[in-house]
């Protein structure tokens, strides 16, 4: 099995809503000096296979034919370690 | 005889009473607005469910409103995986009509049957209210099923509720110019060109943002949707008797 992290965003130039309104919020709530850039999307992706390569074009195929619509959106994708059931939010982890 | 029982079964297109079915996905809302649209407009409609390929013996296909499979990841992305969408384009080569509306159109534009891309409202907020459009020359340049009793120039009244309603098409007004049936009077979400409405080659797949299945009778404020459900009836049944 192999892992990988895939991030997708907004592509550069289309409005990002998201980002407009927390940006706000966070002016609102007194944050000064803070702006959200980019609002994205995650995912631990696994491939059932053993060969880097064989799973990096999987995942690439997964990203292309139908995670990220590349009209709007670009796309990460990292290789990444065995996720952990914990792997959103590990307690006393940065 | 019961209606049901006057309705010919011998097959598609076959039948005086056209048929449509309503795909119904885990999250759709608008779908029996389309249901009652479509049979006040003469049809026998049926709901059908997602996970299942279309069947062959319906005339038209309509795809709801709603938030199919609740908007996860993107808008219309997992609603255009679903059996019944994947399905659509070898029921589609058999020659019958398709309306996507709202959630529907961004299934349509998801799967890949209607180009371009529907994105956030700019501004940046749900819109629910009447609003007017009005049919362009693209319309009857295709000779579309769908506007078969409008003139260019007509206002038609519905209303509209959505966030990611905000048409886009990297090659931009030119390229759409001979696809876009319908644009709005004044522009609620930042729609390329005021569009409101998308047509695919043939002219017999519709995307339409506004709904007009929830204008097809004056007590709701607007019976003018009824025109394209009406148009779409009476291009089936001069299709047959041809």
């Amino acid at each position: 099995m192999t892992h990988f992290e895939v991030i997708v965003q907004p592509r550069p130039g289309v409005r990002d809503p998201q980002a407009d309104a927390i940006s706000a919020a966070m002016h609102d709530s007194g944050y000064d000096g803070c702006s959200a850039q980019s609002v994205g999307r995650f995912l631990l992706l696994s491939v059932d296979e053993a060969d880097s390569e064989q799973a990096a074009a999987k995942a690439r195929a997964v990203c292309e034919g139908m995670l990220v619509n590349p009209l709007l959106e670009t796309y990460v994708l990292r290789s990444a370690a065995k996720p952990a059931a914990s792997a959103v939010y590990r307690e006393g982890q940065p | 005889m019961t209606p049901a029982a006057a309705v010919n079964d011998s097959g598609r297109g076959r039948g005086r009473t056209p048929r449509a079915a309503v795909v119904v996905f885990p999250g759709s809302n608008g779908d029996r607005d389309l249901l009652e649209a479509l049979n006040l407009s003469g049809f026998s409609a049926r709901l059908h469910p997602a996970h299942m390929a279309l069947p062959a013996d319906v005339d038209l296909v309509g795809l709801p409103g709603g938030f199919s499979y609740g908007d996860y990841w993107r808008a219309g992305m997992l609603a255009s995986r679903a059996r019944a969408v994947q399905s659509l384009p070898a029921w589609l080569a058999a020659g019958g009509l398709v309306i996507g509306v709202c959630n529907g159109f961004q299934i349509l534009v998801e799967a890949g049957i209607l180009p371009g891309a529907l994105s956030y409202n700019q501004p940046p907020r749900f819109v629910h209210r009447w609003i007017e459009v009005e049919v362009t020359p693209a319309a009857l340049r295709n000779q579309s099923p769908w506007f078969g009793q409008a003139r260019v120039g007509d206002r038609l009244r519905m209303p509209i509720a959505h966030a990611e309603g905000r048409y886009v098409h990297p090659q931009g007004d030119d390229v759409i110019a001979t696809r876009v049936p319908l644009v709005y009077c004044e522009n609620p979400n930042g729609s390329l060109a005021d569009t409101a409405a998308v047509l695919d080659d043939s002219g017999r797949v519709l995307g339409i943002m506004p709904h007009p299945e929830r204008a097809c009778e004056a007590v709701l404020g607007s019976d003018d949707g009824a025109a394209l459900f009406q148009s779409a009836r009476q291009f089936l049944t001069s299709q047959e008797s041809a």
